[in-house]
């Protein structure tokens, strides 16, 4: 009986380790207790400075950043196999406000090795419904309904040297008479996601708002371009780049 | 949600205090485009606390000198401002989450309630303690004894009362509602409001024509230092808090100095009078002196200001002297 007794517990205490060998190899504990995204913003590789005149663009204007607010939506992670995990439907950002620059969920990820992480950067068309924040800050996001409706995607205001003359400017994108001027980011995850949580950083550039495809010359926007599609459109397509992710668990 | 939380509150003072206490709870009947107020919930509103908030409003014992009350300043019928004082109008204030044209006092319509009593004015207490009317509204309101009488359930009645000052039936609310059709002035107005062109909305922003925030405006290239006095971020000196629009053809003179007299005048600094000052707003094109109107623009834009202006609110007797 002795040696029943002990073989089956050395048998019940293989399959126990067995099992929980195998369920580590499935699912990566990270000892987080909760998923957060953070984001960051930068010139270059640097983090921006603001209210100083310093930075340079593909259009070699010199340019400060006072001001710079966004929403992104439906952000979600993806498999391989087709499996998402719908992160959060919209976030915003101000990126002089810290309480707005990291974002905690509790909902577990599901164990799918999710591999690539999308979102929106501003909002689909039928996601952009006036009247849906009615609180600030988001709510000071509006575009106006006689230009579309809905909310800024957003707002990257500062100064530069015009013809040496201190000039502001403001490059605001939205949904102009309708046209879905927003776009989605796909960024590959350099490490899959196969735990309950997640902590990651979206990094955005400032500088390629303004190059690849197109050099956009803040002297150009002078006044604004929120009733300007062409300029809507180049920061729609320089847009895609702006973003990369950097995984901390 | 606003409805559960006086609730909760409700629970929680009969919890506490003996059962014979049970206020009005009042339920503000706002329009559905405005955001939700927020009401703390150790103080909801009662027709009681109401009540006794007016009282201390118009009670010109508040002063130190016993000569002046919040309504010397705020007048009923400049939309609660006056032209000597300059002061910000007490309007739709609940939405505000900082006080006066440096931002002096943040937080809730509480904790500005208290400053007003304790710092501005240098109330008497005994104002309160001494007189057997206050004894009987702060039981009303707040089941209390009479030397129990603090500061702080005065600021909580008259932050009550704040809270119902709100305007919503203007012109602008009326073609909200569909009662009223805009003049082909008033509609250009409001295109360009809502425009870069205009260049009013970013600033002055939805429905109640404020965004919570400081700017430089370009007033002078060696502007007051306005926020900066209270952060002490030299990126602040020149700003100063975006009044709301609503009753801005009721609340002049303009500007935190009070220096245009007219919307004529302002709306002519805006076209050709911002200076580019270190930090004036980026929203301007200060480089070039302003947004360069026609006469016809800044008349369409000011046609448009005066449908903010809300004649109902200036004779609403409930806002009145008790």
């Amino acid at each position: 009986m002795m040696f029943k007794g002990n073989f089956l517990k050395s048998i019940g205490l293989t399959t126990v380790l067995a099992a929980a060998m195998f369920l580590q190899s499935c699912e990566k504990e990270n000892g987080l207790t909760q998923s957060t995204l953070r984001f960051t913003h930068k010139v270059g590789t640097s983090n921006v400075i603001y209210d100083s005149l310093m930075y340079t663009n593909e259009a070699s204007n010199l340019f400060s950043v006072t001001l710079l607010r966004y929403f992104i939506s439906d952000v979600v992670l993806h498999n391989t196999s087709g499996d998402t995990f719908v992160i959060d439907t919209d976030i915003y950002v101000d990126a002089r406000d810290t309480n707005t620059l990291t974002h905690v969920f509790t909902t577990e990820v599901p164990n799918k090795t999710f591999t690539h992480l999308t979102f929106n950067f501003g909002f689909s068309n039928e996601d952009n419904v006036s009247g849906m924040y009615p609180s600030l800050p988001e709510s000071g996001m509006v575009w106006p309904d006689m230009m579309g409706g809905g909310y800024h995607y957003m707002k990257f205001e500062g100064k530069f040297l015009d013809n040496s003359m201190i000039t502001n400017f403001k490059v605001h994108t939205g949904m102009l008479n309708g046209n879905a001027n927003y776009f989605t980011v796909t960024l590959p995850l350099a490490e899959s996601i196969s735990s309950k949580f997640f902590d990651m950083t979206l990094v955005m550039d400032l500088n390629n708002w303004f190059r690849t495809p197109n050099t956009f010359d803040l002297a150009n926007i002078i006044g604004g371009m929120m009733g300007n599609q062409t300029a809507q459109t180049q920061i729609q397509q320089n847009g895609q780049d702006v973003f990369s992710v950097i995984q901390n668990d | 949600m606003l409805i559960g939380g006086w609730l909760i509150a409700a629970l929680s003072f009969t919890g506490c205090q003996d059962s014979d206490f049970q206020p009005d709870y009042v339920t503000l009947n706002l329009p559905d485009y405005f955001p939700a107020m927020v009401i703390p919930d150790d103080n909801p509103l009662t027709r009681q606390g109401i009540a006794l908030g007016r009282k201390i409003y118009y009670d010109q014992r508040m002063h130190s000198t016993q000569q002046m009350s919040c309504s010397s300043c705020h007048e009923q019928a400049s939309s609660f401002t006056t032209a000597e004082a300059n002061c910000m109008a007490h309007i739709n204030l609940a939405w505000h989450s900082a006080f006066l044209w440096n931002g002096k006092i943040e937080g809730t319509l509480e904790d500005v309630a208290m400053f007003e009593l304790v710092d501005f004015f240098g109330t008497d207490i005994n104002v309160f303690l001494n007189d057997t009317t206050y004894h009987r509204m702060f039981k009303e309101a707040f089941n209390i004894k009479s030397d129990e009488i603090t500061f702080k359930y005065a600021s909580y009645a008259l932050a009550q009362f704040l809270r119902t000052m709100n305007s919503y039936n203007s012109k602008y609310d009326q073609w909200k509602r569909g009662e009223y059709q805009f003049s082909p002035s008033e509609w250009n107005g409001f295109v360009l409001f809502n425009s870069e062109r205009g260049e009013c909305f970013h600033c002055h922003a939805n429905h109640l024509f404020v965004d919570n925030e400081f700017h430089d405006i370009g007033l002078d290239m060696s502007p007051s230092p306005g926020r900066f006095t209270m952060t002490g971020n030299q990126n602040d000196f020149g700003k100063f808090k975006t009044p709301t629009l609503r009753n801005i053809e009721l609340t002049a003179p303009y500007m935190h100095d009070g220096r245009f007299q007219t919307l004529e005048e302002v709306m002519n600094f805006y076209s050709s009078g911002v200076q580019n000052s270190d930090n004036v707003t980026t929203l301007l094109p200060a480089h070039n002196g302003g947004l360069n109107l026609t006469a016809q623009e800044k008349a369409d834009i000011i046609a448009f200001m005066k449908t903010l202006t809300d004649n109902t609110y200036i004779t609403n007797p409930d806002l009145s002297a008790p």
